[in-house]
């Protein structure tokens, strides 16, 4: 009741304010320019929605091209490397014209990159596999991570020759960017799928303590000649004790504890 | 005192110009559409309305009486960088061995002897790959003009790649659909009447996989930038064109084609307008030029 009457009052204000314009013909321009507004927008609403549909469409089956060409390209790898000649190869083998490698114009940085995501989603989905086990055992599932690792870097062993070349592509200030992406979904899977459900502090040095590993231990793949990977293998598990060791250590220096003590502070004043 | 005269005249130029912009539409599209009689269909030809099928006659008498001087004076008005613009336009296209090059409105061969040095820089071609490329223009005296520099400048049969010189319009190309693999128009679509008519041939000619590549002068996003720009285009460069070639038109026409030519986004839309996917552009020289791409696939 009291808002019906509200309502009526508003309306007679408004109404009223609209009333002097009228007579000048000034507003009768302004209802018309609103009214064609509107339609405007439901016509241009019509559009977009579908212009959205049919984009992610087309946007769809662009990628689908382009992973294709990739996908492709990956076999000339260890012939000609992580170049704009291996992608040309590529776009040759998917039925295009050599030209068409113009569709990455970060030539091997393109490459390199999607080889890094197709691997974390291999790895990804062999995680979801293993054994649960694993995570149960201690405090830290060093285990479930050494052999994240060792998986993650033997997906890398038929393009060993040429990956110092990926390295380097890598660390060019163009491809940095997608390179530490793929970096840190590729560490971020690893610490989700060990059990990791941190959301203090915690949740970045896990993650770059493990990206350290990672790449420290990438390096000493390349060089690794020995049968089986088994010195990798070993670089792995001393690093992760390594990084345990310094973990406890922190746990007993009592400058971690001092933000608790500060928080406690805060909270009894 | 005069200096301030010649700042007022500046002034007061600078803002007829931009009302001669914001009235004309920027695009070479016919703005008569509606008509039925082709006779009164109208297109712009600088600042000019005209018919359309005069736009064709007179970008035709500009390049005849242009052709001879016309290296000279991209020279003189780009104070050379325009061969900057053209070597990154090929580094972007990257053409590999086994390319078939349409080279549209490429009259004196600047795109096509940088395609063949590129060819020659990736080292021999294996058995299996031949390239070729196909100069096309509307003009016979600019084609004429080109092969004359090929011959003095050594592009020959020996160069491995096979160069023909094509006579045709590029709104209506006679050649066979998905015949190339690529396709570049260095600053020739502007002197098209029907764009879209030209993107559409592309289209045609191109087979799947293949790439469009359009260098063209665009619109400087700056202001400030672009008014300097206004200012030595509007004052300088037709006088450069009446010391240098001894024509004043034609360089008058140049300036006021490049205003109307459609900016970079629109020019985008239009290439996706024609079936083109992927499309992207690049500007260069802050966007006194823009390279355009897109792919057939």
């Amino acid at each position: 009741m009291k808002s019906n009457v509200f309502i009526l009052l508003t309306a007679f204000k408004t109404g009223h304010k609209y009333i002097l314009p009228i007579i000048n013909g000034a507003v009768h321009r302004n209802i018309q320019l609103s009214r064609s507004y509107s339609q405007d927008r439901s016509h241009a609403d019509v559009t977009s929605v579908t212009a959205i549909i049919s984009d992610y469409d087309e946007r769809q089956y662009e990628e689908n091209v382009k992973s294709q060409i990739l996908q492709k390209a990956l076999q000339f790898v260890t012939h000609s490397g992580w170049t704009t000649e291996s992608l040309t190869a590529g776009a040759e083998a998917a039925g295009y014209p050599g030209i068409t490698h113009g569709l990455f114009p970060n030539g091997g940085g393109d490459l390199v990159h999607y080889f890094n995501v197709q691997c974390n989603e291999n790895l990804v989905d062999q995680m979801k596999t293993w054994p649960k086990e694993d995570l149960k055992e201690s405090n830290v599932p060093t285990k479930f991570i050494e052999n994240s690792i060792m998986a993650r870097l033997l997906m890398i062993e038929p393009y060993k020759n040429t990956w110092p070349k990926a390295m380097a592509i890598q660390a060019l200030p163009n491809n940095v960017p997608n390179c530490l992406a793929t970096l840190l979904s590729l560490v971020d899977d690893i610490c989700y799928h060990s059990g990791d459900r941190s959301v203090d502090f915690n949740w970045y040095l896990r993650r770059v303590g493990l990206a350290g590993i990672y790449k420290a231990t990438e390096l000493f793949y390349l060089t690794d000649k020995s049968n089986n990977n088994v010195s990798t293998r070993n670089f792995v598990t001393s690093r992760v004790r390594d990084a345990q060791l310094l973990q406890s250590a922190l746990k007993l220096n009592p400058i971690t504890t001092a933000p608790q003590t500060l928080t406690a502070a805060f909270v009894t004043v | 005192m005069s200096l301030r005269r010649l700042l007022c005249k500046l002034i007061r130029d600078r803002s007829l110009t931009y009302n001669v912009l914001k009235t004309r539409a920027l695009s070479s599209q016919s703005s008569d559409r509606s008509s039925d009689s082709d006779t009164s269909r109208q297109t712009h030809f600088g600042f000019q309305s005209v018919n359309e099928d005069e736009k064709w006659k007179k970008v035709h008498e500009v390049f005849e009486t242009v052709a001879d001087k016309y290296d000279l004076m991209n020279d003189a008005m780009s104070f050379g960088i325009h061969r900057i613009w053209k070597d990154i336009f090929m580094a972007r296209l990257a053409p590999t061995h086994g390319t078939k090059l349409l080279d549209m409105a490429g009259g004196t061969g600047d795109i096509t002897f940088r395609y063949i040095n590129y060819l020659k820089n990736l080292g021999p071609a294996p058995d299996n790959k031949s390239s070729s490329v196909t100069v096309c223009d509307i003009n016979q005296a600019m084609l004429d003009v080109g092969k004359v520099r090929a011959q003095r400048q050594g592009f020959t049969e020996a160069c491995g790649v096979n160069v023909q010189w094509l006579c045709g319009d590029a709104e209506n190309l006679q050649l066979p659909d998905e015949s190339f693999t690529a396709y570049t128009i260095a600053f020739g679509i502007r002197n098209c009447t029907h764009i879209d008519k030209v993107l559409e041939e592309a289209y045609r000619v191109l087979t799947p996989g293949g790439r469009f590549m359009c260098l063209e002068f665009s619109h400087i996003p700056n202001e400030t930038l672009q008014w300097v720009y206004d200012q030595y285009s509007f004052q300088v460069i037709p006088v450069l064109g009446q010391l240098l070639a001894g024509q004043w038109r034609p360089y008058q026409y140049l300036v006021e084609s490049i205003r109307q030519f459609p900016n970079q986004e629109k020019l985008k839309g239009m290439i996706e307008n024609a079936g083109f996917r992927q499309v992207t552009y690049e500007n260069l020289t802050f966007g006194t030029c823009a390279i355009h791409s897109g792919f057939k696939i």
